[in-house]
């Protein structure tokens, strides 16, 4: 009881410039859409698999971020005596106490300073983060006025390439590496020798202590014990847990921001459908007025024209996504005002982001099409056929 | 005059065609103005800072502090005048603990005299007859410079977390660690676009006390005795603390603002990057529609030639009704657009105020214009350049 | 009963606040196998009679009984379906969808038939192209085609589904002589081989010869009754 499908295609493909125009229009919306969501994700992903849910974070009681916090060394070496504490290889307990801090560091291309993260380290620090691999250069000598730098700061920011110099309060510290590490906000931080770096830049005093669980399921109860005792005034959190949190607030006003603009757009775009659908129907009264004397309904014509604006819409999602993907990858960084320091992150396009953004499309192509084709359905025969 | 009725009609003929292309250039022209409202206030900011007074940081960066003893010798140095300083707070709301505001410790007695022209403050709790203030502070805060635990808010702070003067507030201190109680003596209201209406001062030595004199300095700031020397007094003062442990770095507060924007990164550029993409995708459609518009008509231009308009006029009318429409659209969407960004509380995180340039809005109208001319033009050439007979030749 | 019985019809059209009486108290019967050719000047109402008598339109009184079937009493729906069992349409513009083949035009009647297949419908779209001459051109679109081929395509679309009536509103007004005169005695051959029931309306006095008897209408009425 249905008009053929090929009718419908083929119509749409008999005015090529105002259905590509109009698909045009809504591959943008999905384009935006589609880039909007790779970016938070980008973002979010860079932030969450920072860290592990096997190790724990240890700050000070009320400190928003490791910025804020301090850690003494009594309450590191008291940390590193506990016995839920995991042992590396070498049997000794997988505790890093760490200093943070920011330095503000020039651009390159002349765009500007912005802040860059310094993490002091032990030894242990990088086994705590086993998916730190060195990608240039070499890992710091213990002991030595040395840094190794994050992959995806290296080639944004003046004065991190191998051989460059970092200036820390009258100390040269040399650039001997840079690494990766699986693509996580680690990769946006400068790290060297915590006994080295403490005393140039804070004194006495850690950010954070990390360390890993032999038992990760017994979270709850280190958790409640050491924010307990008195001696340390110390919260805890997973580590997984703590970046999560710090990736929260920008990524949703990305995302917000994001969907507020595609709303308008996708706006724009269904009355630029409506538009569309529209004149087509407008120039095919005939054809219509012959498909109501032959006998077809007014619900076979609506579906009809629906399937036209929901075609031309899925057109417009695919070329939408076409325009994205080239951009999936692309790096780029911003300040995450959680931390007050620079993160560089990729936009990540993930099949389900893909999928989303089609699904977009067809909703617009439902709401830009159902006026036109309700109308069209609505047509009365007899006027238009007194008008042959 | 009889043209531009012809025009009006024709408009009017297909009214849901007219309606929704020109909502479509309203809705292109409104967003293209708001994202570039978003780099213009971008932008305006970098430009707004004074570059009378000058900054000094710790040259690492500013997590790092800078100390009390850096003070007089900043003072000796020629070209230095009213110093000086503050400290960032930090610290949460502890009932809106995701609604954040910037709270300083500052140096009371010579804070508010350099700031003086910056901000007027509107509402004070009232003191004793006859309280005195040290030179340069504004008269009414006598009483918050009489009261330790004293606070001067902003008027837009005041009304957002709907406090009243007199009130206690707390604050979950996150640097400095415990419950910290102010009470709010004073509302400030700014004076230059540089200021903001939401930030929180209190008194150094509150700070310095409860730290057990551990507190140290964030920023200097301070005065040009003569203000075209800003290069070469920042030069003096950086040279100074060279090789101390606690190296300088000196630039305007213009500069030092400007390097908060900085932080943004690309992000302008992508926001612009969006808007041009915006703009153009709807225009395409909308540009397309009127030129379909406009060739169906082809066999009433034929009619209308033969009754004898000029070829001149037919190309005119063609041309009025695409400007018209996207004219239209698009001056009501970039004064939207406008009116919105300035008027309601839609903001970045970190800037309570947003503009959009009078110029935006004149580029936005533009663009309009030219994409009215666009589509049009074509259309507009063919219907005068048309030969009546093979117009009407379609028509039978 | 003849197949077709108009009663005292009125029809009666409103264009913004006129009324516009086109037909006025028609009478008039048709024959099953009858060839009518339905006369007049413009603006008579022979198109409005067509369209009442094909169930496109209803008429403001009286009854229009086709096959037994008061079709002026139908629902709008049941119109529909009424129409696409028991009449065929031809027009002057032959209104064959540009975007289908001629094979995909004749088949599209089919659609609305239940339960039959694809293959079927190809069959029956197949045997009426050839009928009508076409058997060679079923993959051609009609801008590929004369007007007098898209006119035996929109011809053979009509019997498709074999009704009893034929309705043609001027069938030949587009056509050139010889084209005209190819389509004419192919409407010959319908009602006399296949027994169709032809109501013609035509200006063209050529097309009214082939009928076996013409109609006068006037001002909404019949006025005399050709032999």
């Amino acid at each position: 009881m249905a008009i053929p499908f090929s009718y419908n295609v083929r119509s749409v493909i008999g005015r090529p410039w105002a259905t590509l125009a109009t698909a045009v229009g809504i591959g943008m919306v999905v384009a935006i859409l589609v880039l909007a969501l790779a970016l938070a994700n980008g973002f979010q992903a860079a932030l969450v698999e920072t860290g592990s849910p096997s190790n724990v974070i240890v700050m000070r009681k009320g400190a928003d971020s490791e910025l804020s916090s301090g850690v003494s060394r009594e309450g590191a070496n008291i940390i590193r005596a506990l016995p839920d504490v995991a042992a590396g290889a070498d049997g000794r307990p997988l505790v890093s106490p760490e200093v943070l801090v920011l330095i503000n560091q020039e651009r390159q291309n002349g765009r500007g300073t912005s802040n860059v993260t310094i993490r002091g380290v032990d030894r242990e620090g990088l086994t705590l983060r086993d998916r730190v691999r060195i990608v240039a250069g070499r890992d710091i000598s213990p002991g030595a006025a040395e840094v190794i730098i994050g992959k995806r700061i290296a080639d944004r920011f003046e004065g991190f390439r191998l051989g460059d110099r970092v200036r820390l309060n009258q100390r040269d510290f040399t650039v001997v590496g840079h690494f990766t590490a699986g693509g996580s906000g680690f990769e946006s931080e400068v790290w060297g020798d915590n006994a080295v770096l403490m005393p140039v830049l804070r004194g006495d005093v850690f950010q954070s202590v990390t360390f890993r669980m032999k038992d990760p399921t017994r979270f709850a109860a280190i958790k409640q014990q050491l924010e307990a005792d008195p001696r340390l005034g110390v919260q805890l959190k997973r580590e997984s847990e703590y970046y999560a949190d710090l990736a929260g607030t920008l990524a949703t006003t990305m995302r917000v921001a994001g969907l507020f603009i595609v709303i308008i757009m996708a706006v724009g775009a269904i009355f630029a459908a409506m538009n569309t659908m529209f004149a087509s129907i407008g120039s095919r009264s005939r054809e219509i007025a012959t498909m109501l004397t032959l006998g077809f309904g007014p619900g076979a014509i609506m579906l009809a024209f629906l399937v036209e604006s929901i075609l031309i819409a899925f057109a417009g999602g695919v070329i939408g996504c076409l325009l994205a993907l080239p951009i999936n990858g692309t790096a780029t960084s911003t300040t995450n005002f959680s931390t007050f320091s620079e993160i560089a992150f990729a936009f990540q396009i993930t099949p389900m982001i893909l999928g989303i953004g089609i699904v977009f499309a067809l909703g617009l192509g439902v709401v830009g099409g159902i006026l036109p084709a309700w109308k069209a359905s609505r047509q009365p025969l007899a006027a238009a056929m007194r008008a042959m | 005059m009889e043209l531009l009725s012809l025009v009006w009609t024709n408009l009017m003929r297909n009214k849901v065609r007219t309606v929704l292309t020109t909502l479509s250039v309203f809705v292109a022209l409104f967003l293209f103005c708001l994202l570039h409202g978003v780099t213009d206030t971008l932008t305006e900011s970098t430009k707004v800072g004074s570059e009378r007074r000058l900054v000094t940081r710790n040259k690492l960066s500013l997590v790092f502090p800078l100390p009390m003893s850096h003070l007089e010798k900043i003072r000796a140095v020629p070209g230095v005048s009213a110093l000086t300083w503050s400290n960032w707070f930090g610290g949460e709301d502890p009932v809106n603990p995701r609604e954040f505001y910037a709270k300083f410790a500052v140096d009371s007695k010579t804070y508010f005299p350099l700031y003086a022209s910056d901000m007027e403050i509107v509402a004070a709790s009232p003191a004793p007859e006859g309280t005195p203030v040290p030179p340069g502070v504004p008269a009414n805060l006598a009483a918050y410079m009489n009261e330790r635990t004293a606070c001067v808010v902003g008027e837009g702070l005041l009304k957002k977390m709907g406090w009243k003067l007199g009130q206690t507030i707390r604050v979950n201190g996150t640097i400095y660690p415990g419950s910290w109680a102010y009470t709010i003596r004073g509302v400030y209201r700014p004076k230059v676009k540089a200021m903001d209406a939401e930030t929180m001062f209190f008194h150094w030595d509150y700070l310095y006390e409860n730290t057990n004199r551990n507190a140290m300095v964030g920023i200097y700031q301070f005065a040009l005795s003569d203000p075209t020397q800003a290069a070469a007094v920042g030069k003096r003062i950086d040279d100074l603390f060279e090789n101390s442990a606690y190296a300088t770095h000196t630039e305007t507060e213009r500069a030092f603002q400007a390097g908060f924007v900085s932080m943004f990164g690309n992000i302008p550029f992508v926001i612009m990057v969006i808007g041009l993409a915006v703009a153009f995708s709807i225009f395409l459609v909308a540009a397309v529609t009127m030129m379909m518009a406009i060739r169906e008509r082809t066999p009433e231009f034929a009619v209308l030639k033969t009754l004898g308009f000029a070829d001149g006029s037919l190309f005119f009318m063609v041309l009025a009704e695409a400007s018209a429409i996207t004219l239209t659209g698009g001056i009501a969407g970039s004064l939207l657009a406008k009116f919105l960004l300035e008027k309601s509380g839609l903001g970045l995180p970190g800037f309570s105020v947003m503009f959009v340039h009078w110029e935006t809005v004149l580029l936005g109208i533009g663009v309009a214009a030219l994409m009215g001319a666009f589509s049009g033009l074509l259309p507009a050439w063919q219907a005068s350049r048309l030969k009546i007979v093979d117009a009407l030749r379609k028509v039978g | 009963m003849a197949q077709i019985e108009v009663q005292n019809v009125r029809k009666v059209y409103r264009r913004d606040q006129f009324e516009v009486p086109v037909l006025d108290g028609l009478t008039l019967s048709v024959e099953e196998g009858d060839f009518i050719a339905l006369m007049g000047p413009s603006g008579s109402g022979k198109t409005t009679l067509l369209n009442l008598i094909g169930g496109i339109d209803q008429p403001t009184s009286g009854s229009i009984t086709v096959d037994g079937v008061n079709t002026a009493a139908l629902k709008t729906r049941e119109l529909a379906k009424w129409r696409s069992r028991h009449v065929g349409f031809i027009f002057q513009l032959y209104n064959l969808m540009p975007v289908l083949t001629a094979e995909q035009n004749v088949a599209l009647p089919l659609l609305l038939v239940k339960g039959m297949k694809a293959k079927e419908r190809r069959e029956r779209a197949r045997l009426a192209l050839d009928i009508v001459g076409l058997g060679e051109r079923l993959d051609h679109y009609p801008r590929q085609l004369s007007g007098g081929q898209e006119q035996r395509v929109a011809i053979a679309r009509a019997i498709v589904t074999d009704p009893t009536l034929i309705l043609a509103d001027e069938p030949t007004g587009d056509l050139d002589r010889s084209a005209a005169g190819e389509i004419l005695s192919l409407l010959e051959k319908l009602n006399s081989e296949f027994k169709k029931t032809i109501v013609m309306v035509t200006h063209d006095p050529h097309a009214a010869e082939k009928a076996h008897r013409m109609v006068h209408l006037e001002k909404g009425v019949l006025s005399a009754n050709g032999g």
